[in-house]
C-alpha cells in the first residue's frame, strides 16, 4: 500500500516502470524494523541504488575529469570570477524565493547585490557587495516548498541530478520557471547558453568538492546511505538558513549518561 | 590570535593560550576547563598545531590525532548512540569489538583530513547553555581561500573538563550521518551487527587504522 502510493508520486515524475522493474524495498512487519523502514525513508531504495550506480560511473568517466582539468588548468582567480558570475545569475530565483518565504531582509539584500555586481562588479564576475557586507545567501524553491509546510517525501535519486525527493524535485522545475534567463536566451536563439551555465556550474560545483568526496567515498562503508543522510541534512540545515536546531536533547546523546563512560 | 586572546584577558584564558602555543608539552587532558568556548578553542589550536602540515607522515598524523579523539571526544558514547537502536541488540563481546572498531574507523575517516590545511585561523564565536550540563560552542573556521566552515561542537562537563559528544559540519552531524549508514548495514546484513563489525574490521584494513 505504503509502497504503492509512493510509486503514484514517482509515476508523476515519470519513473513508474524504472519503479516497477526495480521493485519497491519490501515493507518489514517486526515493528522495530518498521520503525528502521521508516526512519530510512526510502521506499524506491533499489531504483535509487540503480540511478545512485549509474551517476556515480557518469561521474567519474565524464564530470570528476573536466572538474580535475578546471581545477587545474584554471588559476583559482579565474575560477573564483566564474563561481562569481554564476551566483549572479541566479539572483533572479534567489530573490523570488526570498520573496515567497516572506524573507524582506534578505530580499533587499539580493537586490542589491544584483545591481552593485552587475554593474561595479562588470557584469557580476566581481562580488563587490559582499565587501560591503551583503553576504551571499542561496535560495531554491524546494525550501520554500519546505518553509510553506511541505514535507521532503520519499529520497529519490534522479538520473544525472542526483539525490532529491519530490519536493526537491519539483522545486527545480519552479526554479527553471522562475529564471528569466530560461525564456530570454531561447526567444534569442541562445538556448545553448543556457546548457553553457549549467555544464560549468556543475564542472565548478564538482571541483570544489574533489578531495572531499574523494574521502568521504574511501572512509564510508556504505556510500550510498552516507550520501542520503548528507543530502538531507545539507538541506535541512539550508531551510533553516544555517541557524541550530532549537533544542538539543541529551536523551539523544545519552540513553544513559551515567553508565556512557564504561558500557 | 594572539592579540584577540589578550583582549579576552581572565588568568584562564592566559593559561589555556599559553598552552595552545606549546601543544607538544602539555597534554590535552591538562586544558583547563574554564569554559567551553576556551575547551574548544584549545582543541582547535592543539589539532591545527598537531595535525596540520605536510612534514608529518600519515601514521603520525593518526596517532596525534587518535590521542587528541579519546582525550576530548566521548568516542564510546558517541559509539552507542551511533549503533541506536542495535545497541542493545549487540552481544556484550559484539559492543566491545564495535567500540574497538568505531575508534579506528573515526581516526581512518577523519585523521588525514587534516593533511591538506594550511593557514585556517579558528574563532568561536557563541556558546549556547543546552541544559543538563551540554554546550553547543559554535566556531567558525576560516580559510586562505576566503570560504568560511562553520563547526558546531555539543559537549558535557565531566566535572573536572568536558568530552564531545558531537561535531556538526555546516549543520551536518558526525554522529547523524554514521548512525545512519551503519543502520543501513546493518539491514543489508539481515539486521545482524556482526555484518557491521565485518564491514568496520575490512574498512579499517584498507584505511590501515587497526
Amino acid at each position: 500500500m505504503r509502497c504503492g502510493r509512493f510509486k503514484s508520486v514517482v509515476a508523476a515524475a515519470g519513473f513508474a516502470l524504472l519503479a516497477m522493474a526495480y521493485g519497491c524495498a519490501e515493507v518489514p512487519t517486526d515493528p522495530d524494523e518498521r520503525a528502521a523502514y521508516d526512519e530510512r525513508n526510502d521506499p524506491l531504495e533499489p531504483m535509487n541504488r540503480y540511478f545512485f550506480d549509474l551517476n556515480n560511473a557518469m561521474d567519474e568517466l565524464i564530470l570528476k575529469p573536466f572538474a580535475g582539468w578546471y581545477y587545474i588548468l584554471l588559476p583559482n582567480y579565474a575560477q573564483d570570477r566564474v563561481r562569481d558570475a554564476l551566483n549572479n545569475l541566479r539572483s533572479p530565483v534567489i530573490l523570488g524565493n526570498d520573496l515567497f518565504q516572506g524573507d524582506l531582509d534578505r530580499a533587499g539584500t539580493t537586490i542589491a547585490r544584483f545591481f552593485i555586481n552587475s554593474t561595479l562588479g562588470i557584469a557580476g564576475l566581481w562580488d563587490v557587495a559582499s565587501e560591503f557586507g551583503l553576504i551571499y545567501h542561496d535560495e531554491d524553491f524546494g525550501q520554500t516548498l519546505a518553509v510553506w509546510g511541505t514535507g521532503e517525501g520519499p529520497y529519490l535519486v534522479l538520473p544525472i541530478l542526483g539525490p532529491s525527493n519530490p519536493r526537491d524535485a519539483v522545486g527545480r522545475g519552479v526554479d527553471m520557471a522562475m529564471d528569466p534567463l530560461t525564456w530570454i536566451l531561447p526567444a534569442y536563439d541562445l538556448g545553448y547558453l543556457g546548457y553553457i551555465r549549467a555544464g560549468l556550474d556543475a564542472v565548478d560545483l564538482r571541483a570544489r568538492n574533489l578531495k572531499t568526496l574523494d574521502e568521504i567515498k574511501q572512509g564510508a562503508i556504505d556510500y550510498y546511505a552516507t550520501v542520503r543522510s548528507l543530502y538531507r541534512q545539507h538541506r535541512t540545515d539550508e531551510i533553516r538558513n544555517g541557524a541550530p536546531p532549537d533544542a538539543v536533547s541529551v536523551l539523544d546523546y545519552l540513553s544513559d549518561p551515567q553508565t556512557s563512560e564504561a558500557p | 590570535m594572539i592579540g584577540r586572546r589578550a583582549f579576552l584577558a581572565g588568568s584562564a584564558a592566559f593559561i589555556a593560550a599559553a598552552l595552545a602555543v606549546m601543544p607538544g608539552l602539555v597534554g590535552p587532558a591538562a586544558a583547563v576547563a574554564a569554559d567551553p568556548s576556551e575547551f574548544i578553542r584549545t582543541l582547535g589550536d592543539q589539532a591545527l598545531a598537531q595535525l596540520v602540515g605536510s612534514d608529518i607522515t600519515k601514521t603520525e598524523r593518526a596517532d596525534r590525532f587518535r590521542k587528541l579523539l579519546v582525550a576530548n571526544f566521548d568516542v564510546p558514547a558517541i559509539g552507542k548512540t551511533v549503533l541506536g537502536r542495535y545497541w542493545k541488540a549487540a552481544s556484550p563481546d559484539e559492543q566491545q569489538e564495535y567500540l574497538k572498531l568505531f575508534e579506528d574507523f573515526l581516526v581512518g575517516n577523519y585523521a588525514q583530513r587534516f593533511g591538506q590545511y594550511a593557514g585556517e585561523t579558528f574563532t568561536v564565536a557563541n556558546v549556547r547553555d543546552e541544559g543538563e550540563g551540554m554546550h553547543t560552542v559554535q566556531t567558525l573556521i576560516a580559510r586562505p581561500n576566503g570560504q568560511n566552515a562553520r563547526l558546531d561542537w555539543l559537549m558535557r562537563d565531566d566535572g573536572d573538563s568536558y568530552k564531545i559528544l558531537d561535531l556538526k559540519i555546516e549543520g551536518i552531524s558526525m554522529s547523524e550521518t554514521h548512525r545512519s549508514e551503519f543502520a543501513s548495514v546493518i539491514q543489508n546484513s539481515g539486521g545482524k551487527v556482526a555484518g557491521l563489525i565485518d564491514a568496520l574490521r575490512k574498512k579499517a584494513a584498507q584505511l590501515g587504522t587497526g
